[in-house]
């Protein structure tokens, strides 16, 4: 029986599993972490994940935020007025830092997210997977829509003393996508589509 | 097939177990470099942290908002913040913010400190696993200092009317860049050492 070597990505443990695994969550025995998942539907549940999530982006980004009326006066916020706004006065550092992590960091993880399940979806392995993969690796502590949505809570409620705060409808959308991103990051799992350029190397080496 | 469990060695990006081919290792499967001896082991994460440290400083002395109504300025700092909420009344948001701006970034340079220190001497020898789930525990909880800073940033940009203004003081960019290097110093942190060092 042919046998593959696992290595815990928290403790180095070394584990031996059967090649014919398929189903079915494997922790490791040492310190608990979940080692494989291999959910069935993976890929569909991603696929249909990034595009509800490439949606609600768009929407986001194309409706009002947040209204602020104080007798007399009313300003309105767009998703990224803030940006812009911290750009203006030259605030570069934190303009830059909400730009990332709220704006560039997801929208690269959705459209890579999409680039990659959509092709896999349909049977077909991109050439990019081991860019894409590696990219998702690295960029996940830097996408902070979560952190964002609490922060916009908390400024709503530093407001309501002050005047009166209407959501509009980008702010539903922006709490839909954040759930949806959760979501995603749950059901995501590298290491099947890892296998597969594994499967298709070995295939390329025999032929 | 006998395989040297010693040898092998684990891709901290794509997490293949690949075979130790001496100095230089390059993942079989996605090309990363694996480091087996990091030549500066530590160094770099500890670089990073002590920017982070140093840049929190500023962030605790300058004001991060100040508020201008009717002409009369108010300049508040990320505790005096913390303060006036609970004061006013907000105590879930005061403990939000007391949380993300004060109790994480403190928290994350003191268990990384202990991390760093505890891979190089002997300290807590036995809690090999504990230290796995503090690293890990750190990096999920890191992000979420950044509360504050996106805080000011909505403020500032919703709110420049006539006669109130809030304008993003210096600390919202210290305490930013300090976030941002405790993220990089927990990135460069590697966890194989917790192991090596048992």
């Amino acid at each position: 029986m042919t046998e593959k070597i696992l290595c815990c990505h928290e403790c180095d443990e070394l584990l031996r599993v059967p090649q014919t695994r398929k189903e079915g969550r494997l922790k490791c025995p040492r310190c608990g972490t979940t080692l494989l998942r291999q959910k069935k539907g993976m890929v569909e549940i991603m696929y249909a994940l990034s595009i509800a999530a490439a949606i609600l982006f768009l929407l986001t980004n194309y409706f009002p935020f947040l209204s602020f009326h104080v007798v007399g006066n009313t300003s309105h916020a767009n998703f990224m007025t803030s940006i812009v706004y911290l750009f203006g006065e030259k605030d570069w550092l934190i303009g830059i830092a909400v730009l990332m992590t709220t704006v560039v960091v997801p929208l690269i993880r959705i459209g890579l997210m999409l680039s990659l399940f959509g092709p896999i979806y349909h049977g077909i392995i991109p050439p990019y997977t081991v860019f894409a993969l590696k990219v998702l690796s690295h960029s996940l502590p830097w996408a902070m829509l979560d952190v964002f949505l609490v922060g916009v809570f908390v400024s709503m409620v530093k407001l309501v003393k002050m005047g009166t705060i209407i959501p509009g409808l980008s702010l539903w959308a922006f709490m839909v996508m954040v759930f949806v991103m959760a979501a995603m990051q749950v059901v995501f799992d590298p290491q099947p589509l890892w296998e597969k350029v594994d499967e298709r190397r070995r295939e390329r080496e025999l032929a | 097939m006998e395989i040297d469990e010693s040898k092998l060695l684990r891709c901290p990006v794509c997490e293949a177990v690949n075979i130790d081919k001496g100095k230089h290792n390059r993942c079989r499967r996605c090309g990363s470099s694996i480091y087996k001896h990091h030549r500066f082991r530590t160094e770099k994460s500890w670089a990073y942290l002590i920017t982070a440290i140093i840049a929190y400083i500023p962030a605790n002395i300058y004001p991060m908002l100040i508020t201008e109504k009717f002409g009369h300025v108010e300049e508040s700092t990320i505790f005096g913040g913390v303060v006036y909420l609970w004061e006013h009344g907000s105590y879930p948001i005061a403990l939000i913010i007391l949380f993300a701006s004060i109790i994480i970034p403190i928290l994350k340079f003191i268990v990384l400190i202990y991390l760093l220190i505890s891979v190089k001497y002997p300290i807590g020898k036995e809690k090999k696993v504990s230290k796995h789930k503090l690293y890990y525990l750190m990096e999920i909880i890191g992000p979420w200092s950044m509360i504050d800073v996106f805080v000011v940033a909505i403020l500032a940009a919703l709110i420049h009317l006539a006669n109130i203004q809030i304008i993003a003081g210096t600390a919202a960019t210290a305490f930013a860049l300090s976030v941002f290097f405790t993220l990089l110093a927990a990135r460069a942190f590697d966890t194989r050492l917790i192991q090596a060092y048992k």
